[in-house]
């Protein structure tokens, strides 16, 4: 080591002066990375994959036994449309179905509410009624594929059509696969489509990780989401630690709730961003799976191992593509694909080129989709787990992210948590001032943005556009309004009223299961509840 | 324009006062017959008290009565920049759609800071255009605190139960800073000792009214009633007082109008005042040349 | 950053930005906010799911000079349509309308022969929006 330490300072003293450079969360980057930046115990803080504390991977063999599951996000139009886009995805070899659901339907409102006027199917597929989801999956049997639904306020609505749809294909609840976001905390934060108080929505999260670890053994009830945070403007650091002060209040709601830590902790899933800084984000995936065994084994000591496991989604980052020059967005795309691999992702959706335009295009999503198999079935790269541990530079930055993360979780919780901190507007303050930052630098050119603001052409793009035609919303809402008609209302306003009841005190999985049998639409349902507990006026922070 | 926006027209009751912000004299002058005796409710407190929130629920009461209700938002200028972020119609969303209120923003402007120049011009506008009421929401910090006083006829100050140096500045009797203290947010922290040290070093005023301090939590609608029935029994007590009350906010509005024609002949006119400073004359006679140039 | 042309009792120029429709990305709604007010502008920003309704009102309390709006959702058609049509009939002829947000090419032109003046998609920079706001209002300050 001293051998190396004199080197050191031989080298640094004869090097011609450089530049200083950071990651883009503001780690400075050193010139060059070696043993003594790494001094530490090898098996306390890598250990074996699929061994505590997890670092280098939650498997033991990871992608050797078993690929990443490739997860391309889907929905626009009406379910029907939507049916037909995700049979061909299955076609081309997509191994697990993620939905997309439109602004109305993100918001529990009917397609045919007032304010869904001109946002029917345009961000991803207008649900509105049970029925609607029996269209969607219509000819795709459940109980044999997984599906992940990113949806939010209105989650346990439409968490509990899907379950009634699998029910009429005769799949029953225990067989059932996927995934619901459902990851309320993060919508006060950075996606803003919360509906209710943050109070009444962290109980209705709670009551659906209850109901999950009782009837649905198999399904993730909730996905902890890092990537709306860092697309909203926070840095790598901040969605890190952000995204683990929620999932560690989700755990300890449902450990006040009465639930056993080895009841519901390995079906907690999460969801990061992948972007471009190719070696922050593989730090960052690695650091979130040992902060994460660290805490949940000194906080409530479990007795399974899979309770300490991280399990992540990654969809490489949206913000990070350009409008100009798209087809560079197949680069960028493929690079941030590469960090997802390299940091052990669980599932991964790769972006298309056009997604600063539009929905993708099939031509575009299909490339995004062989982006994936080509990484998976040519670059040797999920040949051995976790490739790059032991690189100099990427331990030490892993060690790096953990301390700031860990700085800001202190922080949290002196706060009195992080409901507190939404309240108060920490949060919001935080990505307000990173992302002021970050176009700051970008006006300035110390960030470059390749096509942007720097190798600028002024060519025109060709590339083609989907266009989202207005017949699919003529055709739901003359379905919607056939279905309103032929129900018993008595029935749905009497499941309703229960619900409102129990809405407090109960765990409401079970009535409004109910109230969706008996045919309430999903508007019906979210209106019901926002009388019972309110509508969420979010304080507006720069 | 001032007939057409007496007469209810939205547009031009905004164009009105864009007319007074750059300082069209003619106007306000012809607005000051054309006054109708609006109340003037000032709301004051550091940002995040919930003002905003307060006067949405005080005023969508009143709106319940049948009343119109005027509101007028003053920010700061960014005195480096001279822009500003004008958010506080942003925190009343359900009060803005409601026709019978009428929301604008004022930027205080790179000069002066305080109010502005012209607020009382802009709250007479609103009055000719048949606002009963009006809200002046500021966020009371020195100079505003004592300009408030001249201008609305009942001053309310919101402060949280946590942050604020508002019981120094008070107890330092800098000035009698509202007529009645509202801590908001009174379930988020020790609101009954603010509450204890406030009733402490408040003083009865000329009319023998003490200021009420009230605990409340608007974003419940907690507490509004109760400050709503304040407000109106401290208007009631001080009704007689009308007149003191409009010769104040007159003297005030001369003021304004003095301070405005005098920072603009100042900055026009400051660098060759200087000169001559320089060139021999003496100060006194400096500023005397200078209040003749204001009366031509 | 102050204005070069400082005079008194000038009014800034007032801009509305507003996000219409359901969709609640406002990262760039916001920077954009608190730059153009670091340029010297005004800035009222409505926040996010107004209606087009909402937005035009604010605008005549305001007497804004221009109206921002960014849509990333899609339905940007529908929402400058409505904008356009309500600031028709409240005789807002004079007022600059810009977008900004997810909005492909075809539709652009599409909005500009509607008489929307101007939209910035992604990449813009900030001294493009303000130096145009500058130029084209109708506050000649």
């Amino acid at each position: 080591m001293s051998e190396i330490r004199d080197g050191l300072k031989r080298w640094e003293n004869s090097k011609p002066n450089e530049m200083e450079r950071f990651t883009r969360s503001g780690i400075q980057v050193k010139a060059v990375y070696t043993p003594l930046d790494v001094e530490g115990d090898y098996m306390k803080s890598l250990g074996f994959p699929g061994e505590y504390p997890f670092t280098r991977g939650i498997h033991p063999t990871m992608y050797r036994t078993r690929l990443w599951t490739i997860r391309e996000f889907s929905g626009y139009g009406d379910a029907i449309e939507t049916n037909m886009r995700l049979k061909y995805l299955l076609g081309q070899g997509e191994t697990g179905l993620s939905i997309a659901f439109d602004y109305p339907t993100l918001l529990g409102m009917d397609s045919d509410d007032q304010l869904a006027r001109g946002e029917f199917g345009r961000a991803g597929v207008g649900i509105s009624t049970l029925e609607d989801m029996k269209l969607m999956f219509e000819g795709i049997p459940l109980k044999n594929i997984s599906t992940s639904m990113t949806i939010n306020g209105p989650a346990a609505v439409i968490w509990a059509f899907y379950i009634l749809a699998a029910e009429s294909q005769g799949a029953a609840p225990w067989e059932l696969r996927g995934t619901i976001q459902n990851d309320i905390l993060k919508e006060y934060m950075a996606q803003k489509s919360f509906i209710f108080p943050p109070e009444q929505s962290l109980k209705l999260v709670v009551d659906t990780i209850e109901y999950s670890s009782k009837y649905l053994p198999q399904w993730n009830p909730i996905s902890i989401s890092g990537y709306h945070i860092r697309e909203a403007g926070a840095n790598a650091v901040q969605e890190l630690a952000f995204t683990l002060a929620n999932g560690l209040t989700y755990v300890e709601e449902s450990i006040k709730r009465g639930l056993n830590i080895d009841d519901f902790a390995p079906r907690l899933s999460f969801f990061f961003d992948s972007s471009i800084y190719f070696f922050e984000e593989i730090a960052k995936f690695r650091a979130a799976r040992r902060i994460w065994a660290k805490e949940i084994k000194s906080r409530y000591n479990p007795k399974k191992e899979r309770s300490m496991w991280m399990r992540f989604h990654t969809q490489t980052s949206g913000v990070s593509l350009t409008a100009q020059q798209p087809e560079n967005n197949i680069i960028r795309t493929t690079i941030e694909a590469m960090a997802a691999v390299l940091g052990g992702t669980q599932s991964l959706h790769t972006n298309a080129m056009d997604e600063a335009w539009a929905l993708p295009t099939e031509l575009a999503a299909t490339i995004a989709l062989r982006t994936q198999q080509i990484i998976a079935d040519e670059s040797g790269i999920a040949d051995t787990v976790d490739p790059l541990g032991g690189s100099y530079y990427l331990e030490w930055l892993t060690d790096e992210m953990e301390r700031q993360a860990y700085q800001y979780l202190d922080k949290i919780n002196s706060m009195g948590g992080v409901v507190k901190g939404i309240r108060n507007g920490f949060f919001q303050r935080e990505i307000a001032e990173s992302s002021y930052k970050y176009q700051r630098e970008v006006e300035e050119r110390k960030r470059v943005i390749v096509g942007v603001n720097a190798y600028n052409d002024n060519r025109a793009s060709k590339i083609p556009i989907l266009k989202v035609s207005g017949r699919y919303e003529r055709r739901q809402l003359k379905r919607l309004a056939e279905y309103r008609k032929n129900r018993d209302f008595h029935d749905v306003s009497e499941k309703l009223g229960k619900m409102q009841k129990a809405s407090m005190d109960e765990n409401l999985m079970p009535y409004i299961i109910e109230a969706a049998r008996a045919g309430a639409t999903l508007g019906e349902i979210i209106r019901a509840l926002k009388d019972a507990w309110g509508e969420y006026v979010e304080p507006v922070i720069f | 324009m001032i007939e057409e926006a007496i007469s209810g027209d939205r547009k031009a009751l905004s164009r009105l006062m864009t007319e007074i912000e750059l300082g069209n004299e003619k106007i306000t002058e012809n607005l000051l017959g054309k006054i109708r005796g609006a109340t003037v409710i000032g709301i004051t407190g550091y940002t995040g008290s919930g003002k905003s929130t307060i006067i949405s629920k005080l005023a969508l009461r009143l709106i319940n009565k049948g009343k119109r209700v005027g509101i007028l938002c003053v920010d700061p200028s960014s005195p480096a920049s001279g822009g500003s972020l004008l958010g506080d119609r942003i925190r009343m969303p359900e009060l803005s759609r409601q026709p019978q209120a009428f929301i604008r923003s004022i930027p205080t402007g790179g000069k002066r800071g305080g109010l502005g120049y012209f607020v009382i011009d802009l709250i007479n506008a609103m009055d000719a255009a048949g606002y009963d009421y009006i809200f002046l929401e500021t966020v009371g910090a020195g100079q505003d605190e004592t300009e408030i006083r001249n201008i609305a006829d009942v001053v309310v100050m919101v402060m949280v139960p946590n942050l604020g140096d508002e019981v120094q500045v008070i107890k330092a009797g800098i000035m009698e800073v509202a007529d009645i203290f509202v801590i908001n947010k009174a379930d988020t922290g020790p609101a009954d000792e603010k509450e204890r040290e406030l009733l402490l070093i408040l003083n009865r005023d000329s009319t023998g009214w003490v200021p009420q301090v009230l605990k409340t939590a608007a974003i419940n609608d907690a507490g509004m009633d109760e400050l709503m029935a304040a407000i109106d029994g401290y208007l009631l007590l001080h009704g007689g007082n009308q007149r003191a009350k409009i010769a104040a906010r007159l003297k005030q509005l001369v003021r304004y109008h003095v301070e405005y024609r005098l920072d603009r002949l100042m900055s026009q006119e400051l660098d060759s005042k200087v000169n001559e400073l320089l060139s021999g004359k003496s100060l006194n006679e400096v500023v005397l040349q200078t209040l003749g140039e204001l009366a031509k | 950053m102050r204005d070069p042309a400082d005079n008194f009792a000038e009014r800034k120029i007032r801009v509305i930005i507003a996000k219409p429709g359901l969709d609640g990305h406002d990262r760039g709604a916001k920077v954009l906010a608190r730059s153009l007010m670091e340029r010297g502008f005004d800035v009222v920003y409505t926040g996010i799911r107004q209606t087009p309704e909402d937005i035009v009102r604010a605008a005549v309390e305001e007497d804004a000079d221009v109206i921002g709006l960014s849509v990333l959702s899609g339905s940007h058609m529908y929402q400058f349509r409505k904008v356009i049509q309500l600031m028709k009939k409240n005789g807002m002829h004079d007022v600059l309308l810009i977008g900004g947000g997810i909005i492909p090419d075809s539709d652009k032109s599409k909005l500009i022969k509607m008489g929307v003046s101007a939209v910035f998609g992604p990449g813009s920079s900030i001294d493009e929006i303000s130096t145009f706001i500058r130029e084209k209002s109708r506050r000649l300050k």
